[in-house]
């Protein structure tokens, strides 16, 4: 440790040693023993930086903040919700596909009469709007 | 609360219980990062206002990152601090009042001191008005060191720069406060 450095620890950091560098910091005290005007005149300079305080977050906004926790947790957002809904979207696919296949062709010849009330309700809706 | 391993992030428990929507942890977390969160967007916006709103948006992005996080990067305080910075250089770069550049010289120490600075009363309220005065990389710098009471390393490691550069800002920093608040017979 040179005066030198001491003098830029002091100059950078201020005059309070647990804000120096750890690896400096003994021998940076040390020196300080023979001479410690440049720390006098920091620290002038961390009693007038310690005026500056911030108050604590008030009621309201610590609830604004817990608010978006909350609405983070939701379902749809949740961590786990999704990688379930995605496996029980596939598990309905495969198990369609499933009986899909097994089913023989000619029972499948009527499915198509037996559910057209849905996909024929556009036509008719049409025809009456003309 | 499971005590944090040895060289374990600190953070990584209620990050583990936030993840799993445990509101316990959550108001843990809000009472441990929001009153520093408030400060440095103070200190750095010296708007307490536009304070607030930076402050409450960091935490969102807490509840965001939360299931994502990967404990072993950086720590999880200095990702928090980097957030909220990265969140006043997008407020200041929006009120056009603040380059993102530290492009004052050393000389500029020596000009006349602003109205903001010579006209606010109240110690506090002057040491805030002379931070503003300070380039924007010199405040940051103060800031985090100084108020925020990281380490040079995790200082200079959320400027993303060295820990000598980051020597130099605070030096330069300290100098200009100096100046800026001895004026009025201040003990500075």
């Amino acid at each position: 440790m040179t005066p030198d450095r001491l003098a830029q620890i002091l100059a950078a950091y201020g005059a309070q040693p647990e804000r120096w560098p750890e690896d400096e910091r003994a021998a940076a005290l040390a020196l300080l023993e023979a001479d410690d005007t440049h720390r006098r005149n920091e620290e002038a300079l961390d009693r007038a930086l310690d005026r500056f305080a911030v108050p604590h977050p008030d009621a309201v906004l610590v609830g604004r903040s817990l608010a978006g926790f909350a609405a983070s947790t939701s379902l749809l957002r949740r961590w786990w919700f999704a990688p379930l809904l995605a496996g029980a979207g596939a598990l309905g696919m495969a198990t369609g596909a499933l009986i899909l296949a097994l089913t023989p062709m000619d029972r499948r010849a009527g499915w198509g009469d037996e559910h057209m009330t849905i996909f024929s309700a556009p036509a008719e809706i049409e025809e009456t709007t003309l | 609360m499971t005590p944090p391993l040895i060289g374990e992030d600190p953070d990584a428990d209620l990050l583990r219980r936030i993840a799993r929507g445990d509101a316990a942890a959550a108001r843990a977390m809000v009472g441990a990062k929001l009153p520093r969160l408030l400060a440095l967007a103070t200190r750095m916006l010296g708007d307490a206002a536009a304070a607030e709103d930076i402050a409450q948006e960091a935490m969102l992005r807490v509840w965001s990152q939360a299931p994502r996080w990967k404990p072993g990067k950086a720590k999880f305080d200095t990702w928090l601090h980097r957030v909220a910075l990265n969140l006043c250089h997008d407020r200041l770069r929006r009120s056009r009042r603040e380059v993102l550049v530290d492009e004052v010289p050393d000389q500029a120490d020596n000009d006349p001191l602003p109205d903001a600075v010579l006209l606010t009363a109240g110690t506090g309220e002057r040491v805030a008005a002379a931070l503003q005065v300070l380039p924007l990389r010199q405040r940051e710098a103060v800031v985090l060191q100084y108020y925020q009471e990281l380490s040079n390393m995790e200082a200079a490691e959320v400027m993303e720069v060295s820990v000598e550069a980051l020597e130099s800002l605070l030096s330069r920093a300290r100098r200009r406060l100096r100046l800026l608040l001895a004026d009025d017979g201040h003990d500075a």
